[in-house]
């Protein structure tokens, strides 16, 4: 009885576990970093270069002697931080073009909309990487143009949903109650559309991670000595053979948290999901 | 001198435009509504029946206001909703007709009905599921108009909202929990409680107990007979259930592809229906009599003919069993039967 219950319980909940694990353990190393690793992730040190995982160097060190491990653990804080402010940023913006066009229709829908159309023709990271390359690389920069260039489909998502939302009855009994746009956005659309948006939001950092990780490894992201995961594979890259360590930990961080941020997504969106139930 | 309706519908119109095929650009016309007039007087209640997809809803959204006419006029104690000033309370209306048919630019300081009428009308919708916020308190969804309107000060509305759900048959502590955690019946009177906090005249029921339970439904409709005494209101009440309309209304019009075919008393109207529609919606009720039930003539055949291409002359006549020649080339005009009865059918104009 157990062992089914158990295996019921897996097989719904299963990958919510697991993402959710991968998810939980990653923030809390990146908050805890400093607790965590005794190391400075930016202190030279010429008497351990390039050494391999060892007891005192849990990841090895790099080619100026910095360890591993701690570069990796402050590494998790920028990866997790730009993903975080970016999704902030595009959720924001997201959602109250979404809810403005959805809402109000017509003209206003048309001209949102268009906007989502034009902003999606451009290849985006190309986008980002001409912007930068105008901008300097900055942690904040990268975050904002990472957040500026994929709001549009939470706008759509949002749209759609406040378009379903808006024709429901409890709409119409709140307009019929004297409700302005305003309140009813925010106290009918907006808390009965939060579900999709969450999950969309939870699979936008992991592509926002993905983003930050490929501008650091073209050396337009976070700026050495600062560590991120993106920059220390470029490093890793030109001694591959004689230290591989360098590329297969921060290589392995970005899958897994990306891995991690999908089955979080994706589980939530099963969960959400009323087609679904049970 | 007849006092002014307190709700008043004149010659009022609903037509959506309905996109067809890319290649075929033409758009077409449904009227949803087509051309209903219909007064309600204060302390009356007023049963509109129909099968589903007559027009009834579209109806009862326009009287609400939540929908505005595509021709003709709403009046309310005289004054149009949409661009008149309101006239004073007391139903010694002011001439509404300064403000014109034409809709044009809004004479004198235009009024803001947006707020006004709310505190004036409000409605009852058929679902209690949808019709309820599920991520709203009970207090919340009742107190709703009285926040948004900002009437009275916040502990004062909490003592209201409590008022209200005992005014209904529930308790007042709760208003602190959410609708999934009732039944539809309990639903039902959290959204009637809505619709009475504003204090309105009248209020519009759309199919208030068509989805409840039939040992539910009874309950209901004695909560709103009460409420209407206690509180002086003035029921729209629109029901795809002749029994249940012709039981609960003072005078009952039966509607019939966005047209009104038949007006008459609610008692009269079950016991001699005069429109062959009428009589054809009242032969379809139920009857719990085997021994009636045989007697029965037979039913409507076929469809309701579509809104968007209404048959000539008049509506019904693909369908009548007593069609003649000039049911399909002309529109019958209203021709009244009885004091405070009137049809729309040749059968009875010729007389």
């Amino acid at each position: 009885m157990t062992a089914l219950l158990s295996r019921r319980f897996w097989s719904r909940y299963g990958l919510l576990v697991i993402g959710g694990t991968i998810v939980g353990v990653m923030s809390v190393a990146a908050l805890l970093a400093p607790w965590i690793t005794p190391y400075d992730p930016t202190a030279l040190n010429v008497d351990v270069l390039l050494q391999p995982p060892s007891a005192a160097h849990l990841l090895g060190t790099d080619a100026l002697g910095r360890d591993v491990f701690a570069r990796m653990l402050f590494g998790a804080r920028v990866s997790l931080w730009v993903g975080f402010v970016a999704v902030g940023l595009s959720v924001a913006i997201g959602l109250a073009l979404g809810l403005a066009a959805g809402y109000f229709g017509g003209l206003v829908d048309e001209i949102i909309m268009r906007g989502v159309d034009i902003m999606l023709c451009f290849p985006s990271f190309f986008l980002i990487l001409a912007v930068i390359a105008f901008l300097e690389p900055s942690l904040l920069n990268i975050m904002v143009i990472i957040g500026l260039t994929s709001w549009m489909g939470v706008a759509r998502l949002v749209r759609a949903e406040t378009l379903s939302l808006r024709s429901r009855d409890f709409v119409d009994a709140a307009r019929l109650a004297g409700a302005g746009p305003v309140r009813i956005i925010c106290l009918h659309i907006l808390p009965n559309a939060v579900g999709p948006v969450l999950v969309s939001a939870t699979l936008g950092v992991a592509g926002a991670i993905l983003v930050e990780s490929s501008l650091s490894f073209l050396g337009l992201g976070v700026q050495p000595p600062m560590p991120s995961w993106g920059n220390m594979l470029m490093e890793g890259k030109d001694v591959l053979e004689i230290a591989p360590w360098l590329s297969i930990f921060p290589g392995l961080a970005i899958l897994v948290t990306v891995l991690g941020y999908n089955l979080l997504g994706e589980s939530l969106r099963d969960l959400f999901d009323p087609r679904l139930k049970r | 001198m007849i006092p002014t309706p307190l709700l008043s519908l004149r010659d009022v119109a609903r037509h959506f435009s309905v996109r067809r095929g890319v290649l075929d650009g033409t758009d077409r016309v449904l009227r949803a509504v087509d051309g209903v007039d219909l007064d309600v007087a204060r302390g009356e209640t007023v049963g509109l029946v129909g099968e589903s997809g007559c027009g009834k809803s579209t109806l009862a959204r326009m009287a609400v206001r939540l929908m505005k006419p595509s021709a003709g006029r709403v009046l309310y104690a005289g004054a149009d909703i949409w661009n008149g000033t309101p006239a004073d309370m007391d139903g010694t209306a002011r001439d509404g007709g300064t403000a014109g048919t034409r809709p044009g630019p809004v004479r004198n300081a235009a009024h803001d009905w947006t707020r006004e009428y709310p505190r004036r009308v409000q409605m009852i919708f058929q679902d209690p599921f949808s019709s309820l916020n599920p991520r709203r308190s009970v207090g919340a969804a009742i107190g709703e108009s009285l926040a948004a309107l900002s009437i009275g000060s916040r502990a004062w509305r909490r003592g209201r909202v409590a008022e209200l759900l005992e005014r209904v048959g529930l308790a007042p502590d709760h208003s602190a929990r959410y609708p999934h955690e009732f039944s539809g019946g309990q639903r039902q009177r959290i959204a009637i409680a809505r619709a009475l906090a504003p204090e309105p005249e009248l209020v519009v029921c759309d199919e208030p107990v068509s989805a409840l339970d039939v040992s539910i439904q009874a309950q209901v409709l004695n909560l709103l007979r009460e409420l209407q005494e206690t509180m002086g209101l003035t029921y729209l009440f629109i029901s795809h259930d002749l029994s249940v309309v012709s039981h609960v209304s003072d005078r009952v019009a039966v509607m019939y592809l966005g047209r009104l075919v038949e007006l008459a008393p609610g008692d009269a109207l079950l016991a001699a229906p005069e429109h062959p529609y009428a009589q054809a919606l009242v032969q379809a009720a139920p009857v719990p009599d085997p021994a009636r039930r045989a007697a029965r003539a037979a039913l409507l055949t076929g469809d309701v003919p579509s809104p968007i291409d209404p048959p000539s002359g008049c509506a019904f006549h693909t369908r009548c069993p007593h069609a003649m020649d000039i049911c399909s080339r002309q529109d019958p005009a209203w021709t009244a039967t009885a004091p405070g009865r009137s049809v729309r059918c040749f059968l009875y104009s010729a007389a």
